[in-house]
């Protein structure tokens, strides 16, 4: 047996050797070089970091990073929790009507979120208008440029993962530790806020951090919000060193990028402790197990209110104005004389050009790609560490490197490799293909590890028994009782590679357009109808995809996230 | 201490539901520092009732008093939540929160005991006293979920009895233990009981947990209650057929028909004529008797035609250590099952005959 576990881990270790320590190495070897203007590499030095620990620069993006990471996190924890525990827990009406936003908000493109909010809250955008009728006065209420402004959207982006990583928590906790305060003589208030939230506190801090560090390595609303106002965190100062300044300034982009690694890493692993710890709390269950519901009673309209509020927050507001905007022959307010100019003329530009059908095709093509690559890949990956063959720790280890990278770090990272090691693979769709297959590993590895735990190791030695060789075991036993948790996990990972952005902002070239970096050059160069009617088109294709996913995760007990 | 009149709570989905299948309509009075048992099979209300009494369902119908004062009244409107019926409670999960310490966990019903307002010295001496009890007191600064199973449940009664309530519900507490400690727990709880004396409701479907703990059991069947009464009555004079077979073994015979006269009741059976000599629950002609295997006597030698004297031969031995059970079959073809002292064991296919001494065999409604 372990001989063959051997003859498996090898060439998957190897693999994943090949795939990971690169983009590491390479980015290290460039932070510690003088880069010329050409790309070419000079001296070795010091002096990336030299210069980065004297520039004032450096601390306030870190100090930026902090407060922005910060209060996004607190937003999507706050509303993703309430949300959560009135779903699961309490008789609120509508409840439906979350899980069905945040299915809908999971296909968003994350450039085309921003956007609406950015155009909804921006100076001139009906919220500003409307402060203005109410208040009076001609001055600007609120400034969506700021770092409010970032911390906003980016809660909001979060909140409906919040929401459903929160349901689940909620909907598993055993109702008789809330009957045993109830008998003790707690009330309901009482109840919530020392054993409800008292037991949930290891899971909101755990998902807090994760949130945070999905934050502090976020790229799109620091870009879109945060650039035009003067408000920049990490990622953003690696992006302006590469594309704003000129020559670009490599070294220090790679000395900055790789100081946000380190801190993505230590990051990380306080996360995996802290959900270790979140899953302690696990105890025996009595057979009678059933979830409680709170009755609200006069509360219940208010809960009713918030309860539809917020999906008007996360996707029927940005969805309104996208539409509206892609209606529109140029951008203007909500008004009578408006409404006349109304027309299909944007969708008609942008269904019938063929560079946004190439586009569009060029997405599909690179998600479908991307989703096979990993799913393939990680369906082996994911039975080794599950089943804890020789070698399996380094399997895991080694997967999860791609995680500590930033999106936008790790574009950069290849963007190296492929300048200096592979230039005939630059720009084409195969490089990107590439990037965002080693990116997405980590995701795959969990979806087929779950899957597998599920599947009781005596299925495998009785068929074993039964007189199968092991990969006739796979073929026949394994793969068959896998199959939801890797058609979930192909639609899961085929819908993230269809939104990255800002992995493959710096890679794309003019033979490899793809959708989520067109709706970014659309936005800076201003061509914003196009870009709506472009987005429309593109949530809905995506909708299908994500509801598709939903059915089916939901369907199986997998995870969605 | 618990009065609970005609209660009643059906559940709309009946058939596949978790809960079980309520109750219809049931009574029964605990007094006070009294060890009751509701006992029956899964699914028989037993659990509804205590869920109930605590406060955790609503009823349909009835009236649940505690002290003497009405905590639900269907008839006029009286339903006062779990948390203001100054109840102790004991979980089948044991549902100790495990993210707080196991001082934290006995002080929470303190804490929260708006009559007394202790302070937090007051709070912090009883339990202190209260983990003495249960023996847990070096463990008080200790993370609840660190413990084992068999400590989260003293830590469970500990925090049910913190307060001193009037009345203790006890939901199958013993039944996510290994049998070893379940024994162990068994006396312990028992004996907590009679320290502290608060009247006492238990839910169990083990039949020798509630024999062995109980001052009375009621026997449930589909939410009705069969049989109240104290554990050697229930295992001595079952009132019925369902009462006589689920506490322990039993050979039940039907009657054919049955005559009264002075010495007791005559009945005819399948193994023959069957002499009652105790007195019936009822007056009614009894459907069945029965007797219990440790009262049947075997001997190799048959003594004359003897009353309730039956031949036949041994079908099986088990030995089970200090007894063995034997399997006879009878010549009226009839099956009975003996209980007697490993001693002396009778090889199989020997001819015995069974005596039915009279004063032993049970008449069943």
């Amino acid at each position: 047996m372990r001989a063959v576990e051997r003859l498996v881990a090898l060439p998957l270790q190897s693999f994943l050797f090949v795939c990971t320590v690169p983009m590491l190495v390479i980015l290290v070897w460039t932070s510690f070089h003088l880069v010329g203007a050409d790309g070419s590499y000079n001296e070795f030095s010091g002096r990336n970091y030299a210069a980065l620990a004297t520039a004032p620069d450096f601390y306030t993006a870190l100090l930026n990073a902090v407060v922005y990471s910060l209060g996004s996190a607190f937003v999507a924890i706050t509303i993703g929790a309430a949300q959560a525990w009135l779903a699961e827990r309490s008789n609120a009406p509508c409840r439906q009507v979350l899980y069905i936003s945040s299915i809908v908000s999971l296909g968003v493109p994350y450039v085309l979120y921003i956007v609406a909010w950015i155009l909804f809250l921006g100076k001139n955008g009906p919220f500003n208008t409307w402060l203005r009728q109410i208040f009076g006065g001609t001055g600007v209420y609120v400034d969506v440029y700021s770092m409010g402004g970032m911390i906003f959207v980016e809660g909001m982006l979060w909140a409906p993962l919040a929401f459903l990583l929160l349901s689940s928590v909620f909907r598993n906790a055993d109702a008789s530790y809330e009957e045993a305060a109830a008998v003790c003589g707690a009330g309901i208030p009482t109840t919530m806020r020392r054993v409800t939230l008292g037991m949930a506190k290891p899971a909101l801090f755990a998902l807090g951090l994760l949130v945070f560090v999905r934050a502090a390595e976020s790229f799109e609303v620091p870009a879109l919000v945060g650039l035009p106002g003067y408000v920049t965190v990490l990622t953003t100062s690696i992006f302006k060193k590469v594309q704003h300044t000129v020559p670009p300034d490599v070294g220090s982009a790679a000395a900055f990028a790789c100081i946000l690694l380190l801190l993505m890493a230590v990051l990380l692993k306080l996360y995996g402790r802290m959900s270790a710890e979140a899953h302690k709390y696990r105890t025996i269950t009595g057979k009678g197990f059933r979830p409680r519901i709170v009755r609200l009673g006069k509360w219940r309209p208010v809960a009713g209110i918030f309860v539809l509020i917020v999906p008007c927050i996360t996707v029927v507001i940005p969805v309104l104005v996208l539409l509206w905007t892609a209606l529109l022959p140029f951008y203007q307010q909500v008004s009578i004389k408006a409404f006349s100019a109304i027309s299909l003329q944007n969708f008609r530009l942008v269904l019938e050009s063929g560079v946004y059908y190439d586009t569009m095709l060029n997405s599909l093509i690179l998600s479908a790609a991307v989703a096979t690559a990993v799913v393939s890949v990680t369906s082996i990956m994911g039975w080794g560490i599950a089943r804890r063959i020789a070698g399996s720790r380094s399997i895991d280890f080694l997967a999860a490197v791609p995680l500590a990278f930033p999106a936008l770090v790790m574009g950069f990272a290849f963007l190296q490799i492929y300048l200096h090691i592979l230039p005939w693979l630059y720009g084409s769709l195969l490089s990107l293909v590439l990037v965002a297959s080693i990116a997405f590993i980590p995701y795959g590895i969990r979806y087929s590890q779950i899957g597998v735990i599920q599947i009781h190791p005596e299925l495998e030695e009785a068929a074993s028994l039964a007189g199968a060789g092991h990969w006739t075991i796979f073929r026949r036993i394994i793969l068959p009782l896998l199959a939801p948790a890797l058609i979930s996990c192909w639609l899961f990972v085929f819908l993230l590679a269809a939104r990255a952005m800002s992995l493959l902002l710096l890679l794309v070239g003019p033979d490899s357009p793809v959708v989520a970096v067109a709706l970014f050059d659309l936005w800076n160069n201003g061509q914003l109808n196009e870009l709506a009617a472009l987005g429309c088109i593109w949530t809905a294709i995506m909708t299908m995809f994500s509801a598709t996913f939903y059915w089916v995760a939901r369907r199986f007990q997998l995870p969605f996230t | 201490m618990l009065s609970v009149f005609e209660l009643v709570k059906l559940y709309a989905t009946s058939g596949h539901d978790t809960v079980g299948g309520g109750v219809r309509g049931i009574s029964f009075d605990i007094k006070e520092g009294e060890f009751f048992t509701l006992l029956g099979p899964s699914g028989c209300g037993k659990t509804t009732a205590l869920r109930s009494v605590a406060g955790l369902e609503d009823p349909s119908a009835g009236r649940i008093a505690i002290d003497g004062r009405a905590v639900f009244d269907q008839s006029n409107g009286v339903n006062l939540p779990a948390s203001e019926r100054g109840i102790g409670m004991v979980f089948q999960s044991y549902a100790v929160w495990p993210h707080m310490t196991v001082g934290q966990n006995v002080a929470f019903p303190l804490e929260m005991d708006k009559r007394r307002r202790l302070s937090k010295r007051e709070i912090a001496k009883r339990v202190d006293s209260i983990l003495n009890t249960v023996g847990l007191e070096q463990f008080s600064s200790r993370s609840a979920h660190q413990l084992s199973g068999g400590q989260q449940q003293r830590l469970s009664l500990a925090r049910a009895l913190a307060s001193e309530p009037k009345l203790l519900l006890l939901d199958e507490p013993l039944s996510n233990l290994d049998a070893l400690l379940r024994d162990q727990m068994r006396i312990e709880l028992r004996r907590l009981q009679k320290v502290t004396g608060v009247a006492t409701l238990y839910v169990t479907h083990d039949q020798s947990e509630a024999l062995a703990m109980s001052d009375r059991i009621a026997i449930m069947r589909n939410g009705v209650i069969e049989q109240v009464g104290n554990p050697s009555k229930i295992y001595h004079a079952p009132v019925n057929r369902f009462v006589a077979s689920f506490i322990g073994r039993m050979n039940i015979y039907d009657t054919q028909s049955a005559a009264s006269n002075n010495e007791g009741l005559r009945a005819m059976t399948s193994v023959g004529e069957i002499l009652a000599s105790s007195r019936g629950s009822s007056t009614m002609p009894p459907s069945a008797v029965a007797i219990r295997p440790e009262h049947v006597v075997l001997s190799r030698s048959a003594e004359g035609p003897l009353e309730n004297q039956f031949s036949g031969t041994v079908d099986a031995a088990v030995f089970c250590g200090e007894i063995t059970e034997y399997q006879i079959r009878l010549q009226s073809g009839a099956v009975v099952s003996a209980r007697r002292p490993s001693l002396d064991p009778i090889p199989v296919n020997a001819d015995v005959t069974a005596r039915f001494p009279a004063e032993h065999v049970i008449q069943l409604r």
